[in-house]
């Protein structure tokens, strides 16, 4: 159990005729607990430059990186020292807020997440060496007669965004992230994987049983002002 | 032209073993690209009691993205007690016992109000909006003198 505490302070001399001053301080619990937040993504430092398109907007933050509903919490600070340079802060499509140079805030989050997508694919009938299984742009080439040891071989790779498990032949994916991935439709396979087998029509790799999966709604989406270089500091507190 | 200064400091010796975190930033509330300070704030306290639905804290009554921004703090002692924070109709998180936030808020369009719903048991709360400008709601008495 970590001990964290954060504090704000806002004052003005001029704002109204009597000065004000308060100040905030909380130590950051879990929900419904005196026990502290213990996981963090550590304090980092985001570029945002215009040579990349991809980086025009980040998602900074996804829902499944916290607990759903858990006492989570979030800083940012934009760092720019242009005055008219903003990030734009989403929730999901709902746009919060403009941090401008200098501006941060530190809030809540629910984390609403989504559920993840999954499927089966069985190894099926006879496999034979160089007969290979293409997916998630990955391709498990056969080095074995065994049906089942060419299924160990599809569970042994590292898709970039599914995770797998195996029970005999039967290999499980679920994806890395909660989303409509579009492998499968309820429980009807629509991926597009590849199979090339020697054409004697014994080996097949279908997809058993899946579950469509439901997109995250509360991801926080950054999205800089200006076509140029804008940097922003982040750090989440999560359970 | 009035001067309000922002500052947050979030600290802890244990979070990170052999990196003591201690964050300090602190911003002077502008209006919207400029070094001009923010002159209208509202300031109150309150108490949400479980009984009552979601609670409008403010509305989007100012000028479309603007910089404008929010503090809230959920002043309840009782630790399972907590405020529910959303924006418009997304839930951005919840405000258990002692929490605080500050954040910006650019009234993107007519509806990005502000609003709260305490669970668990009541909760006290105190609020600061320090906004670029601000129409007040029309009046439910329309024109008394025509």
């Amino acid at each position: 159990m970590a001990t964290i505490n954060a504090t704000l302070t806002i004052g003005s001399g001029d704002l109204l005729t009597s000065n004000l001053a308060f100040s905030v301080a909380s130590t950051l619990s879990k929900a419904g607990s005196a026990n502290g937040l213990t996981k963090t993504t550590g304090l980092a430092r985001t570029n945002f430059l215009s040579t990349d398109p991809a980086s025009r907007s980040k998602i900074l933050y996804r829902a499944d990186d916290a607990a759903t509903n858990g006492s989570n919490k979030v800083y940012l600070k934009n760092l720019s020292t242009t005055v008219a340079e903003f990030f734009t802060v989403y929730i999901d499509q709902e746009e919060m807020g403009r941090l401008y140079a200098g501006d941060f805030a530190f809030f809540p989050w629910s984390a609403t997440q989504g559920t993840l997508e999954t499927f089966v694919v069985t190894a099926t009938g006879t496999v034979a060496v160089g007969e290979s299984w293409t997916f998630d742009g990955i391709t498990t080439t056969s080095t074995s007669t065994a049906i089942n040891t060419f299924a160990q071989q599809v569970d042994n790779e590292h898709y970039p965004n599914w995770t797998t498990s195996i029970s005999t032949a039967a290999v499980t994916f679920t994806a890395r992230h909660a989303s409509v991935n579009g492998v499968v439709t309820g429980t009807t396979a629509i991926t597009g994987d590849t199979l090339v087998e020697s054409g004697d029509g014994n080996f097949t790799m279908p997809i058993t049983s899946g579950v469509v999966g439901t997109r995250s709604e509360a991801d926080i989406v950054i999205l800089p002002s200006v076509a140029t270089t804008m940097d922003l500091e982040h750090m989440l507190f999560n359970e | 032209m009035a001067t309000t200064t922002a500052t947050v400091g979030i600290t802890s010796a244990d979070l990170t073993p052999g990196m003591a975190l201690g964050i300090s930033a602190t911003t002077t509330l502008n209006k919207t690209g400029l070094t001009d300070g923010l002159e209208i704030m509202d300031m109150g306290y309150g108490t949400l009691t479980i009984a009552d639905s979601h609670k409008a804290l403010h509305e989007a009554l100012g000028t479309v993205d603007t910089s404008n921004y929010v503090y809230l703090a959920n002043e309840s002692t009782n630790a399972e007690h907590y405020i529910e924070v959303v924006l418009h109709d997304t839930v951005i998180g919840r405000l258990y016992a002692g929490d605080w936030m500050f954040t910006p808020w650019n009234q993107s369009d007519s509806v990005a109000e502000w609003s709260i719903q305490a669970y668990g048991g009541a909760c006290a709360y105190t609020y600061a909006i320090f906004k670029s400008s601000y129409v007040l709601p029309d009046s439910t008495q329309g024109t008394l003198n025509p």
